[in-house]
């Protein structure tokens, strides 16, 4: 993906050059604020975990345990797929295509929806089980990360979906900027909180 | 198929390889001292593949200070991940 080339619509050079370093990223300069943002808050979630852990590792280890690793490695795949065709979008409006750039970026709204399913089923799975968000520290921090990380998927497909309508280069470059955030936010979870243990 | 769309293609063949790959490793038996190495691997490999999702899927390959800034950001997390295993390994060397 090359870097931003500002429509018609877009901030003025003057506007443009107000954000610095930022003003050379794909998308909306606030958007990026928003990843590096986004990023911290995880960051401390996941760091807190490995905090959480140390205090008791054979608690952890016993409830990851648990977890379906499977669904996890699925939901990998269909983030990594729906970035792809995310991505492909801007591509596909670039080149003004525009058909193809809306198809593109239904295809990255329904793997999230299917993320979504195989997430929640996930969920009823654990519950059934009679691991809840009181069952112990690790269950907690399960739940408390990959929840929020789940709204943020809710989010992000909304996002899509606002794009596909107001189509403008700019716009897909933003709203992909923040699919691939939910999909990179993944691509650390899954490691810490299903395979290292 | 344009050349930037070949290589979205292939960025994204390269993190679906490495998330195969680890989870099978993740689901084979492990000696308990090779709990470490493990989760270096584990992290280097999640360290890769975000990586990845910058430079290709966000491009930030044309921005490289700010690819910097976001993987050192990246493996900041994942080090203070590893280092709560080398943390526990050595406080039960201890007890």
């Amino acid at each position: 993906m090359a870097c931003v080339e500002r429509g018609p619509a877009d901030a003025g050079p003057a506007e443009g050059e107000a954000w610095g370093p930022l003003s050379r990223l794909p998308g909306n300069p606030l958007m990026w604020v928003l990843i590096a943002s986004e990023l911290a808050v995880f960051g401390a979630a996941l760091i807190g975990y490995a905090g959480a852990r140390l205090r008791d590792p054979a608690g952890f280890l016993a409830a990851q345990n648990h977890l379906d690793r499977v669904a996890g490695v699925v939901n990998t795949a269909v983030l990594i797929t729906s970035g792809l065709f995310a991505a492909l979008a801007i591509e596909a409006r670039r080149a003004d295509r525009r058909g193809a750039a809306r198809l593109r970026i239904a295809v990255s709204i329904a793997l999230g929806a299917v993320f979504l399913a195989v997430k929640f089923s996930e969920y009823a799975r654990e519950l059934a089980a009679g691991f809840d968000i009181d069952s112990g520290g690790f269950f907690t921090l399960y739940y408390l990360i990959t929840g929020f990380h789940a709204l943020h998927v809710v989010l992000g497909m909304a996002i899509l979906a606002i794009v596909a309508r107001h189509d403008s280069l700019a716009n897909y470059e933003t709203g992909a900027a923040f699919w691939h955030m939910v999909d990179l936010v993944w691509i650390v979870i899954f490691p810490v909180i299903y395979l290292l243990r | 198929m344009n050349e930037a769309e070949k290589s979205l293609l292939r960025a994204w063949g390269v993190l679906m390889a490495l998330s195969i790959a680890l989870a099978v490793a993740a689901e084979s038996a492990r000696p308990q001292r090779f709990v470490l190495a493990w989760t270096a691997i584990v992290a280097l490999v999640a360290l890769y593949k975000a990586r990845i999702v910058l430079a290709a899927y966000l491009g930030l390959r044309q921005a490289p200070s700010v690819l910097a800034g976001f993987s050192a950001a990246i493996a900041v997390i994942l080090a203070i991940a590893v280092a709560s295993f080398a943390l526990q390994a050595a406080l039960a060397a201890l007890a």
